[in-house]
């Protein structure tokens, strides 16, 4: 059961391969979230999103927590987490109901018990699940629906998306979390639901948007559409792998590699090759090397090369769960790899579907950097705390969420927790 | 039109059920009126196996390797009984028309002998289907992977194998239900299946899809199958046969109609049958199933039927379909979604073996070299991808 929030300022914490990001922040009038503190510290004993170092990540969150007080000139108090680590997988759970209501039409009791038998799926003992959101809703097998209640159908069935880990990984992230705060984070949620909450728009999240979120570490993506997410994954391959094959192709340390990966504009490369052999030499200046002058060319074909691959493993997976018809509105890219020049271009290519950079939505930041595609998770957990705080205050009075209501009220019975059952 | 239903095939239709879960299906199956045209045999280590059970001929096997309540889960033990007991297996298959197999994989005795009767029903020229079914998420790792690893092998000899996982069957139960009862049910919808399958053998034939098609489907081994089955009685009854059968759980979700590429579908009907409700069934089925598939549609009269209209069904899945682990799950391991696994390229019966060059590359993994390795498709993401791929970088005037 979630702990109940004690202030209204909401705290979220990202622990990624690149950075630990923690960011303060209100809600004002109108659902803009006003930054008061804010802090991205480098990361430095975490490997494609699994903490190799306990002891040195918990120094790093301190020094980011102490950060982001500083600069709200408050105490953390709450604090919701961001799990990201690199066993990310999810799984589609299917639970059906016959109709109960009066003249064959659906009962709200019936898709109660339709979600309660698909939630009923259980994952193997070394897995934990993170959140299940609905998937779709089906009459008779076929028809989808938004509101199932009071239709003439044989049966509803509840299509649920599960999303699970491995549970020594989450625990230790959480864990960690309750060891520097002294207290365990309120809620914790796969890192891309929270970014897509961030950057997606309720309209984006019915009409179908892919939301990238390509990090140090590991690369995942959330398809929202309908009543809720279609499909997600993980792909342990991020900007890091990007700045391997940099160093291991071109002999340079990784740090230098890394460099070179934040900030291709600067050497005038992109992530899409432009073949043009010498004509743009760049100078590699190694301390305690010969600098060198390489072809920016070459550059490109190994940041290309690497993302091409990356985006095709997530557009043959897609195509797997036969997910494309249901992404018109395109895909956005979050994460620091969203920063990347021609990143947006190169995914263009491969999805073929508009592509643009996933900017948090209404947020007031001093200097905007929170507007930046790099903060989307944390940005968008506080999204997630103020949504899971919506469903509990019950402000929610349309007629599905009446449902809702019946729903959490059965779930809340089995499970003890509202985050088992959550619409939107 | 006279029924023939007393009429036998050529061969008989031979059902194993193997090991504790082949038993229980045999058991159910015994119990449907198909059945009784139908040679039922179990096969179990286990001494108190299928005792007593009527219409069931019972082979025992591992007398002498195992203890007498069965191989305790090792798969070892019961594929040294299965090859103990290699007579036994070629004098029961030996002349049947087609053999079914029906065994739960990831114990001992269901693991162990699958292999060695697809192999002996391939050595003896008789048309073989598995179907298994695969452990509970629940049952853990370990259970999995035995399953998993005997999969691909079954596939290289068997004609057909239908892969149900476990989780699947119990979708549609309440999740309160008693354990015992869900056990049931899923067995029954298991038999029924085999039962509607086999009884397209000897069934009146007033549309085509016959015994032949069905041969001809499990020969083009598309290495993943799937069966559903489907009833209906009174007035609605073509409706609810059409809709039970495209809900089945065997079938998994209605997305899953999509990946189908050859599907056998027939209809068993009991008394009259007129032509506009054999089209409009038809119509609706071609309707739920995607672009491209080459549907056979045979619809035959019975009138030994509990249900007024049956339908049973054989759909073959796109082997791009048959594996649909997300990346993520591949790296991860095992994912708790219950699919096949790709079966490996099959060789050529009595082709010669040769050995295809390996090329020797050097790999270089850099800060991942002390990680976990991100696989793909038998691929280390964490080696350079223009390394894997064999590109040159071109690094100018320097290092030329």
């Amino acid at each position: 059961m979630r702990a109940k929030k004690t202030n209204t300022i909401y705290t979220g914490i990202e622990i990624g391969s690149g950075s630990i990001k923690v960011v303060m922040g209100e809600f004002d009038e109108g659902d803009i979230i006003r930054v008061a503190g804010l802090a991205d510290v480098p990361s430095m004993r975490v490997l494609k999103g699994e903490i190799t170092d306990n002891d040195i990540v918990h120094e790093q969150l301190v020094q980011a927590l102490n950060r982001a007080e500083k600069m709200a000139k408050r105490d953390v108090k709450d604090v919701y987490l961001a799990i990201n680590t690199g066993t990310m997988a999810s799984v589609n759970s299917i639970g059906a109901c016959p109709a109960s209501g009066p003249n064959q039409t659906i009962a709200p009791k019936d898709v109660a018990h339709a979600l309660s038998n698909a939630r009923a799926y259980v994952l193997p003992p070394d897995k934990t699940e993170v959140n299940t959101i609905d998937r779709r809703l089906l009459l008779d097998g076929h028809r989808e629906v938004v509101n199932p209640v009071h239709q003439v159908a044989k049966k509803v069935a509840a299509d649920i998306h599960l999303m699970y880990g491995r549970y020594n990984s989450i625990e230790n992230a959480c864990l960690l979390v309750e060891r520097t705060m002294g207290y365990s984070a309120l809620d914790a949620c796969f890192s891309i639901v929270a970014a897509a909450f961030a950057v997606l728009s309720k309209e984006d999240m019915a009409q179908g948007t892919l939301v990238v979120d390509i990090g140090a570490g590991t690369t995942n993506y959330i398809l929202f559409h309908g009543i809720g997410v279609f499909h997600s994954g993980q792909v342990t391959v991020g900007t890091d792998h990007i700045a391997n094959d940099l160093a291991i192709g071109l002999e340079i340390p990784m740090v230098k590699a890394r460099g070179i990966v934040k900030t291709l504009d600067r050497f005038g490369a992109s992530a899409v090759m432009t073949p043009d052999g010498d004509e743009r030499p760049v100078k590699i200046a190694v301390p305690g090397m010969k600098t060198r002058t390489i072809p920016a060319s070459v550059i490109e074909l190994v940041a290309e090369e690497r993302l091409k691959e990356l985006f095709d493993i997530i557009l043959e997976d897609l195509n797997r769960q036969s997910a494309l018809p249901r992404m018109p509105n395109g895909v956005m890219l979050t994460g620091g790899g969203a920063l990347i020049k021609g990143v947006d271009e190169l995914a263009h290519r491969v999805f073929q579907l508009p592509v643009r950079a996933g900017i948090p939505r209404d947020v007031f930041c001093i200097d905007d950097v929170a507007s930046s595609p790099a903060f989307a998770t944390p940005i968008g957990l506080l999204r997630w705390a103020k949504f899971l705080e919506k469903i509990e205050d019950g402000e929610k009075k349309t007629v599905t969420d009446k449902i809702l209501q019946d729903v959490t009220t059965f779930f809340g019975k089995l499970f003890g927790g509202l985050r088992n059952a959550l619409r939107w | 039109m006279p029924s023939d239903g007393d009429r036998k095939p050529d061969g008989e239709v031979l059902v194993l059920g193997v090991g504790h879960s082949g038993s229980r299906f045999l058991m159910e199956l015994a119990r449907l009126p198909a059945s009784r045209r139908l040679r039922l045999v179990g096969i179990d280590t286990d001494e108190e196996s299928l005792v007593g059970a009527a219409g069931i001929e019972v082979i025992r096997i591992g007398r002498g390797v195992n203890r007498p309540h069965g191989c305790g889960g090792d798969v070892s033990m019961g594929q040294r009984a299965a090859a103990a007991a290699a007579a036994d297996f070629r004098r029961v298959m030996d002349g049947a028309r087609l053999v079914i197999v029906c065994a739960g994989l990831g114990g001992g005795t269901g693991t162990g002998a699958a292999v060695s009767l697809a192999r002996h029903a391939r050595d003896l020229g008789v048309p073989s289907f598995f179907m298994v079914t695969v452990p509970f998420a629940f049952e853990g790792t370990w259970k999995r992977t035995q399953a998993e690893e005997v999969l691909p092998q079954l596939r290289e000899y068997a004609d057909s194998v239908a892969a149900i996982p476990n989780d699947a069957l119990f979708s549609h139960c309440a999740a309160d239900i008693d354990a015992g009862e869900a056990f049931a049910i899923a067995d029954r919808m298991i038999a029924e299946c085999v039962g509607g399958m086999a009884g397209m053998a000897w069934a009146d034939r007033m549309l085509s899809a016959d015994f032949g098609t069905i041969q001809a489907v499990l020969r083009r081994q598309t290495g993943l199958c799937r069966l559903a089955s489907g009833k209906g009685s009174g007035a609605g009854r073509w409706t609810a046969a059409v809709e039970s059968f495209l809900n089945c759980p065997l079938i998994g979700s209605a997305d899953s109609l999509n990946e189908v590429v050859d599907a056998v579908i027939c209809l068993h009907v009991k008394g009259p049958v007129t032509i506009t409700e054999v089209s409009a069934c038809v119509a609706r089925l071609e309707k739920s199933f995607g672009e491209g598939v080459r549907l056979s549609i045979g619809v035959c009269r019975v009138d030994d039927a509990d249900d007024d209209v049956r339908m049973t069904g054989i759909l073959c899945v796109d082997s791009a379909h048959a594996s649909r682990m997300t990346p993520a799950a591949e790296a991860a391991g095992p994912s708790p979604v219950s699919e096949p696994v790709k079966s490996p390229p099959r060789h050529h019966r009595g082709g010669p073996l040769i050995q295809e060059e390996l090329p020797i590359q050097e790999y270089s993994l850099g800060l991942f070299a002390n990680t976990s390795p991100t696989r793909y498709r038998e691929e280390n993401l964490d080696v350079p991808t223009f390394q894997r791929k064999g590109l040159k970088l071109d690094l100018g005037g320097w290092k030329k």
